[in-house]
């Protein structure tokens, strides 16, 4: 009999209900969440259309979506708290979790990419499916080019299948989801030998901030992140194994699964890399205080070898730049964050929820998480003790949890917050089995049913705020909610009339198809209209163009000849602000918007419009004539 | 029962994976061969690692998911170093060449038994599909109770033909004809009629009425000797049918330049 089975076996014996009952409760209980699937499903839906209807601080489409998730994540969480359910039931109801909380981004844009990562991944997809081969040059974020993981495992997956890549890409998301829950429940019930624990870590880890929307879209994280889930489930797993066959099993998929991460995703193969290494030198140092014998800690250091050595080695051979891309990211929050520490002034601080239109209760939830998970996780240390002599993870984990806590303030900068919050899909993993354990040491805690239903209430409600608050926090309304158009966040200005635009350019134009435009509209501009858009720098200041009054500087002028770049889409209602032409972190606000520039770009010579619709016009630059014309010899 | 049937599955679910390849691309190939292409290299290569994997079935397809993914990324780089494309063929190969290890290593039919429960597995895809109706339900229910906000849409126009890929500002005859054709589409949710209005210097060139469905496009075609010797400016002003004195939806302009021979420009 299996692990599994024996488990099984030994929970009912100790529920000590009669077998007609046993039959009789699951029944009952899985109805009562069929039930709250589909009312929770509906409210999520509703919320959805309500939101495209109505302004984006009205406040009811917020409260439809939170009907609508906890109606059946609550008793999706009672059930998990329960002592009855079999493990068979429990991964039925992780994997109904895991399917449940990808129907928020699903619903967000279920027949076109809308995300700024998506668009410009499913670009990057469209050309490995075209030439057949991976490494193909992506005109916004260099970097993509040299991870094909994700691009050429989903574009051999729409080959085989001859589905379209929109369904390849919804399926292959959804199962990724429900995959990455699994794993966390393998890695909880690994590290404390309960099918319990790894059900309410799984749970807790699906209260991660990024995991109801970011995770979910079609970017390189979203595989890497399972990834990582999985190769920590195959050390779990090599640990506890009964044979040497099955520890090189485990250690070989482990490893197979390490360097698939490292070909996927820069960020997390590096944080792999680094929790591996971590686990490794706790293990030995366990190892030389006798705690434990040197099996785990050969398992974890060889997979941290492997997983390091393929990191290191993809980074030099293939993806030189990778340094280049990231080292501002860290430097730039680092500084800032002193600065912030040493009440310097600095422009760079970034203020939680400045100008958001989340209710009240979504900012107070979000400024009580943090501190509500560190009180459980306190709570939890004492409870961990046993679950030590296990798994070389579980001290880990506590330093992985350690990490949450130190990012924290760095999402007070502008440089760092972005990182911070991208750490979170790795560090939640010890919150995870952090707060997993709190709440089975609550429910096992001794006392008289109240106490048991009061703790089991508590247990709720701080699963409640932590989830209202990571998610409040984590990602701005214009990205969970449809509504109308706004030029305060990219994702609103992706309008039909911009997609219109784009493929016309894709239908009319020949490729490379060159374009200067905002930034707003480049990941659309490039995923739609198969284009280029220009990356303005210091050496290609694009943006003077749209925002200079007269003929564009000579410098600009003369790039623009030689570069190629000939083809201007300008949308009326981008402010003429450089920050919305160039790529600057700050927008600075403007009075004016881009329909000034149109109405002196219709009075040139040089420019040719060749499309035009409400808010958008497309033009021809025509090199000659802006000779002429910077000569003076034509207007 | 006896006997391993994993090989036998394995190897079935291999040659209809290869088989489906002959199949033109719809829904019958995607329901046959999507699942498939999820997970039987993953399945093989789970199985090729841990013959016995001991995580129960529901993480061993999560298992399978994930080793798939890696799989198909490490295949397209082996591709990529053999200077293959990343066809359907030779993945197809590769699939086919991990699920003839993975039945090697667990050994030919007539090996340990495997555990089957037919009963409890009844009941786990029993629960799943209810779930899976009781989203698709819920979603649908919304969806019909509140209908998709009817937003105003678009209008654009755009020069079409030749001039639709326009490199430089075209050159006129003198005392020549002119000729052109544009494209107007209709992204609003309703018919709309427009009138294309082309003007020379201001002065009115030609006019055109166009009925379009919602979401349709069509063209017109303008054409006609030129009214002025040498005119500096084209520009075409879409307005709406209905009311052709309102402000122009969307307007294209174009500057011109003059030739001395006499000819047709369009």
């Amino acid at each position: 009999m299996s692990i599994a089975l024996r488990g099984q076996a030994a929970e009912f014996e100790r529920s000590g209900v009669q077998p007609s009952r046993r039959l009789a409760l699951p029944i009952a209980t899985a109805a009562g969440l069929v039930c709250a699937l589909a009312i929770g499903s509906f409210l999520l839906a509703y919320a959805d259309r309500y939101a495209a209807r109505h302004a984006d601080g009205d406040p009811v489409h917020f409260g439809l979506f939170w009907a609508g998730e906890l109606v059946f994540l609550l008793p999706a969480l009672a059930c998990l708290l329960a002592a009855g359910p079999s493990r068979a039931q429990r991964l039925l109801v992780v994997t109904a979790i895991g399917f449940f909380d990808y129907l928020p981004k699903y619903l967000r844009d279920p027949s076109f990419p809308l995300f700024h990562d998506e668009l410009l991944h499913r670009r990057e997809l469209a050309q490995v499916l075209a030439s057949g081969q991976p490494f193909r040059p992506s005109p916004l974020l260099g970097v993509i080019e040299y991870y094909p993981g994700l691009h050429t495992a989903t574009a051999a997956i729409v080959k085989l299948s001859g589905a379209s890549p929109f369904t390849v890409v919804s399926v292959l998301l959804a199962c990724l989801h429900v995959t990455a829950l699994l794993g966390v429940f393998l890695l909880g019930e690994g590290l404390a030998g309960s099918a319990r624990v790894g059900g309410l870590t799984a749970f807790a880890y699906a209260l991660n901030p990024s995991f109801l929307f970011f995770d979910v879209q079609f970017s390189y994280e979203s595989l890497a992140s399972v990834f990582v889930i999985w190769v920590l489930v195959a050390l779990a797993r090599a640990e506890v194994a009964r044979s040497r066959a099955e520890t090189l099993g485990w250690l070989a998929l482990g490893a197979l699964l390490g360097i698939a991460c490292v070909v996927t995703h820069h960020l997390s193969s590096f944080a792999l890399a680094a929790i591996l290494l971590l686990t490794a030198l706790i293990a030995q140092l366990h190892v030389r205080r006798r705690r434990r014998p040197t099996g785990g800690a050969g398992i974890a250091g060889l997979l941290a070898l492997i997983v390091t050595t393929a990191a290191v080695a993809w980074t030099l051979l293939v993806a030189a730049g990778i340094v280049a891309y990231i080292s501002p990211h860290l430097s730039g929050g680092l500084e800032q964050l002193i600065a912030l520490i040493g009440r310097e002034h600095t422009t760079k601080a970034h203020t939680l929820f400045a100008g958001s239109v989340i209710p009240d209760y979504e900012r107070a939830a979000g400024f009580l998480a943090p501190p509500l998970v560190l009180a459980a996780s306190l709570f939890s240390l004492r409870g961990l003790r046993r679950y030590r002599v296990r798994s070389v993870l579980v001290d880990a984990f506590v330093c992985l949890a350690a990490l949450y806590f130190l990012s924290l303030p760095l999402i007070y900068t502008t440089a760092g917050n972005e990182g911070a919050r991208r750490s979170w899909a790795f560090s939640y993993l010890g919150i995870a089995f952090l707060l997993a354990v709190a709440a089975e040491r609550a429910a096992l805690l001794p006392g008289g049913r109240i106490r048991l239903a009061l703790l089991a209430g508590l247990t709720v409600l701080v699963a409640t705020v932590v989830m209202v608050g990571n998610v409040g926090g984590g990602t701005n309304p214009y990205y969970r909610f449809p509504g109308p158009v706004s030029t305060r966040s990219d994702i609103r200005m992706l309008t039909p009339e911009l997609r219109a635009g784009a493929g016309w350019l894709k239908e009319t134009q020949p490729a490379p198809r060159l374009v200067l435009t905002d930034q707003f509209s480049s990941p659309g501009v490039a995923y739609y209209g198969d284009a280029r858009p220009a990356s303005p720098s210091a050496g290609f200041r694009t943006w003077q163009l749209f925002l200079d009054a007269g003929l564009p500087r000579p410098a600009v002028a003369a790039q623009l000849r030689s570069s190629g770049f000939t083809t201007l889409l300008a949308r009326a209602p981008i402010p003429l602000s450089r920050g919305f032409y160039s790529t600057e972190d700050s927008v600075a606000p403007s009075a004016k918007t881009t329909a000034a520039a149109i109405a002196r770009f219709d009075r040139t010579r040089w420019l040719l419009k060749l499309y035009a619709s409400e808010q958008l016009a497309i033009y021809r630059i025509d090199p000659a004539a802006l000779a002429r014309a910077e000569k003076g010899m034509e207007p | 029962m006896s006997g391993d049937l994993r090989p036998a599955v394995l190897l079935a679910g291999s040659a209809l994976l290869t088989a489906s390849l002959a199949l033109p691309a719809g829904p019958l190939r995607t329901l046959l061969a999507l699942p498939l292409a999820l997970l039987l290299p993953g399945s093989a290569l789970v199985l090729l690692a841990l013959p016995r994997p001991r995580i129960g079935g529901t993480p061993f397809l999560a298992a399978s998911l994930v080793a798939s993914s890696a799989f198909y990324a490490f295949s397209a780089l082996v591709l990529y170093g053999l200077s293959l494309r990343l066809d359907p063929l030779p993945i197809v190969v590769c699939v086919d060449l991990v699920v003839l290890a993975a039945c090697l290593r667990l050994g030919l039919p007539g090996g340990a038994a495997p555990r089957l429960r037919p009963a409890l597995s009844l009941a786990l895809l029993l629960a799943a599909l209810s779930a899976l109706a009781a989203v698709a339900g819920g979603v649908a229910a919304a969806q019909r109770l509140l209908a998709p906000p009817t937003s105003a849409g678009f209008s654009s126009l755009a020069f079409a033909g030749s001039w639709s890929d326009l490199r430089a500002v075209p050159t006129l005859p003198a005392a020549g004809r002119l000729s052109f054709r544009v494209r107007v589409k209709n992204g609003t949710p309703a018919s709309e009629r427009y009138l294309l209005v082309a003007k020379l210097d201001g002065r009115r060139f030609g006019l055109r009425p166009l009925a379009l469905a919602a979401g349709g496009s069509g063209e017109a075609a303008f054409g006609g000797r030129l009214p002025q010797a040498c005119p500096a400016r084209l520009s075409v002003e879409l307005r709406n049918g209905s009311r052709p004195a309102a402000a122009a939806i969307a307007k294209l302009t174009l500057p011109l330049r003059c030739a001395a021979a006499t000819g047709t420009a369009g």
